[in-house]
């Protein structure tokens, strides 16, 4: 009975903890799909978590945080697109460069609007998710996954990072679809983040997001860029996660497995992944090239 | 050329933001230049932190010859840093001139080491490097805390720290550098840094391997065909890029410190991201870049304390933009080649 | 054949920068006949042909669509006149069906819902119409580039578009899909249909078209009606001179010495796979690999220069080669160079573990640049400059260069995979030139070409590759192009000189 206690438990905290990464990862897909990459999804979540909490706190509803959250993605992503597909700068360059950018300019705001660089005032529990982001990263897994096969807008994403020559001679914009697809990426990447800090936590800290932008990036290339496979992906990390936050300070034998060990287990598990099973999976034929 | 004026647009852009945020960018500015040469007290500090942004640079500057991202430079030098802190306190006993040695080298061979580790996993099993490295980073940084604060802590403090390395492997008594610029972190591990930079331009430059190191670089499919084994470049490219990373060591815990400082490094592996972009992989150009944003960044971190709104994150704020000033000049590029094929 | 004029090019001119593509083009096409767009590479015939379907704008002159001007901007506006074009490279997704890179081109809103089952239907009708079958369930990648290229006539003809553009449609194709090809043109023809084809390839035109334009440097030459002209005069009037017949060739192979032995060798990368290759190169013999693209050549090249990429377990067999040994790459751009770098570094790339041009781990710069100088010099590579970057050289110049590098080591052993693709006419003579000296000084050459007629002029023996394996062994007296052809198609002829090793 306890055991089945602790499974339940453990099952439910990995369901919490893949929030952020599916959200995340479904953002990285539709980006990488049209043919973007994206390594700018770290700097998204960190967007989305700071807007989102601060937009709750403010307006002291959880519902209000996660539309600013938002918009905050759309916004920060649609300058990561100008400067991908209009100025045609280095995707990866520029993805590490919004990284920066975003551990710059959130203290850079929270200092302004809090006089501290440190996490945001925390946030009282009626402003705040019980359950809400969950089920809405599950809808969303599924819309997109339908989406994706029977529509024509579907069919557009597939063809801008298969084969864009193709697209642009069927008579549909490359740069509009490319744009549509690294915008909204930004706003699902900053949902991701915005269930951190409207969800996991209770407020924005810095650097929450500790490199979830790329364990959603891992799953995607784990997942073969399709989104079940994808959120299944999201579901093992987040169950390292889990097993990482239960572990602490677990006794074994009468000594403690030195925390810094224990948390480190997600990044061990997102190298393993990585590097074992890479080799089936082929990324979007156009994807970082220019057009 | 093209690299200055990105750096101007993107400096430019840096301080509208202040202008935003009610201060006024001409005081922001003057306040920049002020406390990176205002005194020899604060050149000795831009110069201690330009020290280990040369060794960065040079080593995300390789990896980038070699066709790949290296943004693990901040795994990899705190790994050696922690490395030469733990070989100082562990083995006291070693004579002078070979103690700092033995430390630096033992410092070098954890930093390639942890180089090796993504530079072989993308030659045998294709991962990407950048995701990897990403998450090294985080591996170090738990491993080095645990090393701190467990194993080899400094009992007499409360901060988060290693113990004193022994005398023996500390060379400040003929440090000239150090000399020069007394009460500031500044040491001779900055003319160890020039040498190791004029070092590997002649590698790159000069050298068959640094020929075949760049030949995949620029077309990996013709450089194997040329003969040029793709694997062997990875992995040795990513080594040196780790040892390059791990010569932070030298500066921050050999020749200043003393000790590993739990949070020394201000992300100097991302700032050498901006440094060898800015010196367009030029060895030889990471120096003066690598000066330049160890001004900025010594800059910012007197903004937190000059000013009511900028603290020392602008420095990060800086170093994006230049970063996205330079890689947006790939437009202009691409303009001037592109053929205009409809008027 | 003086029906009314469906297509009419008047005076239209194009330049790009400094070169002029077209000038002064006029021609007309009549409604409901197969016409032939001939030329010489760079001659100018696609940019005409990108001109009316709208990829490129013209500077000057008109186009006339049914007597009415028309100035497309896009491949849309040409498409919305009824006008279709098959590109030389197809313009599908590899990873996903037919079906799917057909309901591309339907017109619908963002969010409108695909109705395949019901497309798939409509579809089905079309292609039995016009006798084109697909599986439109595969996957493009499953499907062979002869049904591709029906997807994608398919593609053009479920706009209802009247008038097809084919550009070197034959190219890819075994002469058993060109006649299916060519017989299916015919019907479409006979439904009405106008079709212009770019091609350089005078046999098919004869066969095929009604009526002819020919290009020659950016210009029209003249519109002949097909039936009232003969090959010579075409070739002639494409080329403006008469060709040297090639010289045959005085010396006979070294049969005392083997430079390359093949035994046993099967290999496999992604979806390409060889099995069973057993052959040997002689000195001072030029072997002769024929077959249409996409028969297994890329992975015979791999498995002969670098084992890279290639998995131990996917390798078997015994590769030896005796002496020095060079190679064209099949793709310059590609394999061959560094497009960025100087030219002087990519005359050293594949030469940097030669000890003359090193000094202990340093590289000798001047000994590399005095070399890159005189092969400009030798082989008249132009602009005569060490220092420019490669992929600042016109194609023809590029392709002297690798050949310059790869001869420039006197090699024993060569291996020339498409040495003449994509190079003017000037090139290619020189080329062959070099290789048959190179031959004449003692070297074995291994050619791998998908032109027929570089084999036949320059090899002693032809090997024909079909689905990985060798199915036939031709010798020089042997040559003939019906039987060589049929081979490539996968007819497997028994030549009583076949020696396999």
């Amino acid at each position: 009975m306890d055991l089945f206690l602790f499974f339940t438990a453990l099952f439910l905290a990995t369901l919490r903890l893949a929030t952020p990464l599916v959200f995340a990862s479904l953002g990285g897909m539709i980006s990488e799909r049209s043919g973007i990459i994206n390594i700018a999804l770290e700097s998204f979540m960190l967007m989305g978590a700071f807007v989102g909490a601060v937009a709750a706190h403010y307006s002291e509803h959880a519902w209000i945080g996660w539309m600013a959250a938002f918009l905050g993605g759309l916004a920060i992503a649609a300058v990561y697109a100008f400067f991908v597909i209009e100025l045609r700068a280095d995707q990866i360059i520029t993805g590490m460069a919004f990284n920066l950018l975003a551990m710059g300019l959130i203290p850079f705001f929270s200092k302004i609007l809090f006089n501290s660089t440190g996490s945001t005032p925390s946030l009282p529990l009626e402003s705040r998710f019980s359950f809400e982001p969950l089920l809405v990263a599950a809808l969303l897994v599924l819309a997109l996954s339908w989406w994706l096969k029977n529509t024509r807008s579907g069919l557009w994403l597939l063809f801008a990072g298969e084969n864009p020559q193709a697209l642009l001679a069927s008579g549909v914009s490359v740069k509009k679809v490319r744009w549509a697809a690294v915008t909204l990426s930004g706003g699902f990447a900053a949902w991701g983040g915005a269930s951190l800090s409207l969800y996991l936590a209770s407020s924005y800290s810095p650097l929450m997001t500790g490199g979830r932008g790329f364990m959603a990036l891992a799953s995607l290339i784990f997942g073969k860029w399709r989104p079940v496979p994808t959120f299944l992906a999201c579901l093992l990390f987040a169950l390292a996660d889990a097993i990482q936050i239960r572990l602490q300070g677990v006794q074994i034998n009468g000594t403690e497995i030195p925390v810094q060990f224990i948390q480190i287990l997600p990044y061990i598990v997102t190298i393993i992944a990585l590097a074992g099973f890479i080799g089936t999976s082929r990324p979007p034929k156009a994807l970082g090239k220019e057009l | 050329m093209k690299r200055l004026i990105g750096l101007f647009v993107g400096l430019f852009i840096a301080l509208l933001i202040t202008f935003f945020a009610g201060e006024n960018p001409f005081h922001i500015f003057s306040i920049l230049i002020k406390s990176a040469f205002g005194s020899m007290y604060d050149l000795g500090l831009t110069l201690s932190y330009t020290t280990p942004l040369i060794f960065c640079g040079l080593s995300v500057a390789v990896s980038f010859h070699a066709g790949l991202f290296n943004v693990g430079a901040e795994g990899q030098l705190t790994m050696a840093a922690i490395t030469a802190a733990a070989v100082g306190i562990l083995f006291p006993q070693v004579p002078f001139p070979f103690a700092p040695i033995l430390a630096f080298t033992a410092a070098l061979f954890v930093g390639g080491f942890w180089g090796f580790i993504p530079g072989w996993l993308r030659a045998v099993r294709g991962s990407h490097e950048v995701i990897i490295t990403i998450m090294l980073n985080f591996i170090a940084a738990g491993t080095a805390n645990w090393l701190a604060l467990k194993v080899i802590p400094n009992l007499n403090s409360q901060n988060p720290e290693t113990a004193m390395v022994s005398n023996n492997y500390l060379f400040k008594d003929y440090d000239l550098i150090a000399r020069i610029f007394p009460d500031t972190p500044a040491n001779a591990s900055f003319g160890v840094a020039i040498f190791i930079a004029v070092l590997m331009w002649i590698i790159i430059w000069k050298t068959t391997f640094g020929f075949e190191l760049r030949a995949m670089g620029a077309n990996s499919e013709a450089a194997q065909r040329a003969g040029i084994s793709k694997n062997k470049i990875l992995v040795l490219s990513m080594i040196i890029s780790g040892m390059l990373a791990g010569g932070v060591a030298l500066s921050e815990v050999l020749g200043s410190a003393g000790q590993y400082r739990v949070g020394f490094s201000p992300d100097y592996g991302f700032i050498g991201i901006a440094v060898a972009l800015l010196a367009n992989n030029n060895p030889i150009g990471v120096i003066f870049a690598a000066f330049l944003m160890g001004a900025l960044h010594k800059g910012a971190a007197d903004l937190d304390m000059e000013t009511t709104t900028i603290t020392r994150d602008f420095s990060r704020i800086i170093q994006a933009f230049i970063i996205l000033g330079v890689a947006g000049q790939a437009y202009w590029e691409h303009l001037r080649t592109s053929r205009i094929r409809k008027n | 054949m003086n029906g009314n004029p469906i297509i009419e090019f008047q005076g239209v001119s194009i330049s790009f920068g400094d070169i002029s593509a077209n000038s002064e083009v006029s021609f007309s096409v009549s409604a409901g006949t197969i016409h032939g767009i001939i030329g010489e590479n760079g001659a100018g015939k696609s940019t005409a042909m990108n001109i009316l379907f709208g990829l490129y704008l013209a500077d000057q002159g008109k186009v006339l669509i049914k007597g009415k001007p028309v100035r497309f901007q896009s491949s849309i506006d040409a498409m919305n006149e009824k006008i279709g074009m098959v590109h030389q490279h197809f313009m599908l997704a590899e990873t996903l069906t037919a079906l799917d890179n057909i309901l591309l081109y339907q017109k619908g809103s963002a969010f409108s819902i695909l109705r395949r089952d019901e497309q798939k239907k409509h579809l089905e009708a079309i292609a039995k119409r016009f006798g084109f079958e697909i599986d439109f369930d595969a996957k493009i990648s499953e499907l062979s580039v002869g049904a591709q290229q029906r997807l994608e006539i398919l593609k053009i003809l479920s706009q209802d578009s009247e008038i097809l553009i084919l550009d070197e449609p034959t190219a890819v194709l075994t002469p058993q899909e060109v006649q299916d090809l060519f017989c299916n043109l015919q019907k479409l023809k006979s439904e009405g249909k106008t079709i212009l084809i770019i091609t350089h390839k005078l046999k098919e035109v004869m066969s095929l078209t009604d009526s002819v334009t020919v290009f020659r440097a950016g210009k029209v030459i003249t519109t002949k009606v097909t039936s009232e002209s003969n090959l010579a005069e075409l070739a002639e009037l494409m080329v403006g001179h008469r060709l040297v017949t090639p010289q045959e060739r005085s010396t006979a192979a070294d049969s005392s010495q083997t430079v390359l032995r093949v035994s046993n060798l099967n290999a496999q990368m992604n979806s390409s796979k060889i099995h069973d290759i057993n052959f040997h190169v002689h000195g001072k013999e030029i072997v002769g690999i024929a077959g249409v693209e996409g028969n297994g050549q890329d992975i015979l090249v791999r498995s002969l220069i670098d084992k890279q990429g290639l998995n131990k377990k996917n390798f078997s067999g015994e590769v030896s080669v005796s002496g020095t040994m060079v190679s064209f790459p099949e793709d310059r751009l590609r394999f061959g160079c560094l497009p960025s770098r100087p030219v002087w570094e990519n005359f050293f790339l594949g030469q940097q573990g030669l000890a003359k041009f090193n000094w202990g781990p340093f590289i000798r710069k001047t000994e590399i640049l005095k070399s890159t100088k005189r092969a400009i010099e030798n082989y008249d590579i132009r602009p005569t400059n060490e220092f420019l970057p490669f992929e600042k050289l016109s194609g023809g110049n590029q392709q002297k260069l690798v050949v310059a590098r790869a001869l420039s080591q006197n090699p024993h052993f060569i291996l020339a995979a498409q040495p003449t693709r994509g190079v003017d006419i000037g090139a290619i003579h020189f080329i062959h030139n070099e290789l048959r000296a190179a031959r004449d000084h003692g070297a074995g050459v291994l050619l791998i070409s998908s032109e027929l007629d570089e084999l036949m002029t320059l090899s002693d023996r032809i090997l024909v590759l079909y689905k990985g394996r060798f199915i036939a062994e031709f010798h020089r007296e042997n040559f003939s192009e019906i039987t060589i052809g049929a081979a490539m198609g996968g007819v497997e002829v028994i030549t009583k000189n076949a020696e396999f090793l």
